[in-house]
């Protein structure tokens, strides 16, 4: 490979790396794979965490995220710039998850068993902490959770996108498809629901 | 100036936060703040909560997912992988529940059939005697018998001359072992450590 090669590819690199999500898109549209690859790696994260906490079961989560990319693979042209990407990106994964918690909920009528508990993260103990502390905070941690867990999918899915991803509300009410004053309410009750659970030990 | 409950309060903190009340309603948030500490307390912990689930620890994919997702395509442009392959639950379910009805009704026939069925006349094999204008001999002559009415059940028609009916299981149908079986058994031990 030639130096102008090399550096139109590390340049190519550079422009993917700063792309925006529609760029990307309207990229890998027209049939650029790196740029499949770039959206990829930028949402692969975000949607394990969000898909994640919703069923509280990473390895499900892991595959449905995989089945999410697939169907963007699949389906790249259906995407029209008409809504922000990431919002097209997370109503496919909420609408998998929903099915997901669905046929959980079919299963367990007519199944007596239950599944087992969540999957462990991929989480390296930090040596250096404070012991004391690193206790006290993962309780504070995994009792949030639990709570999150118990709380109806409506309340849940909005809690999560709002305050574990940090999404928008305006973003929230488009990906699931909601006025933006029932997000905002749903957001409040379910805030308000795991505060009375938590009194005292947040 | 409107005034605010503890209820409404709550309500809107969301709102608030947000940005989105009017003059009139955050004036009337801020007042019923200062003059109330249980809802001062609330706003605190809402706070402190969000903090907490934004410190949430963030969930990652696991090191083979890449791998994973691009064999997974791979499998999809050779057509070896079904389009959508996480169905709606709902089709499951009607299969189930076709399933059982199906079993539901074999059963029901398999029942029935047990039952005994009464033979009617017009199946019987009723030889008649070719009509003459001799008397036939003693050789040719039929006899015609008119057959009883019976009543048989599935069991009758198995032919037992080739197939052997199954015993009624019960201590008799037990085989019971021969010497030679018997010093085979002798030889495994169920001792542990033993031969």
């Amino acid at each position: 490979m030639s130096d102008a090669e090399k550096k139109a590819e590390s340049g190519e690199e550079i422009l993917l790396k700063d792309a925006t999500d529609e760029v990307l898109i309207a990229r890998f549209q027209e049939g650029d794979l790196q740029a499949f690859n770039e959206i990829v790696f930028r949402y692969q994260n975000q949607l394990i965490n969000f898909v994640g906490r919703l069923l509280n079961d990473r390895i499900t989560a892991e595959d449905i995220v995989q089945e999410t990319f697939l169907r963007v693979y699949r389906n790249k042209h259906r995407y029209k710039e008409i809504a922000r990407f990431s919002t097209w990106i997370y109503t496919i994964a909420g609408n998998l998850a929903r099915t997901e918690l669905r046929r959980r909920k079919i299963r367990n009528f007519f199944s007596i068993s239950q599944r087992g508990e969540t999957e462990k993260d991929y989480e390296i103990p930090d040596v250096d902490i404070d012991v004391e502390k690193e206790v006290e905070g993962r309780i504070n941690k995994e009792a949030i959770m639990k709570e999150i867990t118990k709380l109806p999918v409506y309340f849940r899915e909005v809690i999560i996108l709002r305050d574990v991803q940090d999404l928008t509300y305006e973003e929230i009410s488009r990906i699931l498809n909601v006025p933006l004053g029932t997000v905002k309410s749903r957001v409040n009750r379910g805030r308000t629901q795991i505060q009375k659970k938590l009194k005292g030990k947040i | 100036m409107r005034s605010m409950n503890c209820e409404e309060f709550e309500r809107r903190y969301t709102a608030f936060k947000a940005g989105t009340l009017s003059a009139d309603e955050v004036e009337a948030f801020v007042k019923h703040q200062q003059s109330c500490s249980l809802c001062r307390h609330f706003t605190e912990e809402s706070d402190a909560l969000r903090t907490r689930l934004l410190d949430l620890p963030k969930l990652k994919t696991s090191p083979y997912f890449l791998a994973a997702l691009h064999r997974e395509i791979q499998r999809m442009e050779r057509g070896l992988r079904k389009p959508d392959q996480m169905p709606s639950p709902l089709p499951r379910f009607f299969a189930a529940a076709t399933g059982f009805a199906v079993a539901v009704i074999v059963g029901f026939i398999v029942f029935r059939s047990d039952q005994p069925v009464t033979k009617s006349n017009t199946e019987a094999p009723a030889v008649v005697a070719e009509s003459r204008s001799e008397a036939p001999s003693l050789d040719e002559q039929t006899v015609v018998a008119e057959p009883p009415e019976v009543f048989f059940t599935m069991d009758e028609q198995i032919d037992t001359a080739t197939h052997r009916l199954p015993e009624p299981a019960g201590i008799d149908s037990f085989p019971i072992p021969m010497e030679d079986d018997l010093w085979q058994i002798n030889q495994v031990s169920t001792t542990p450590g033993g031969n």
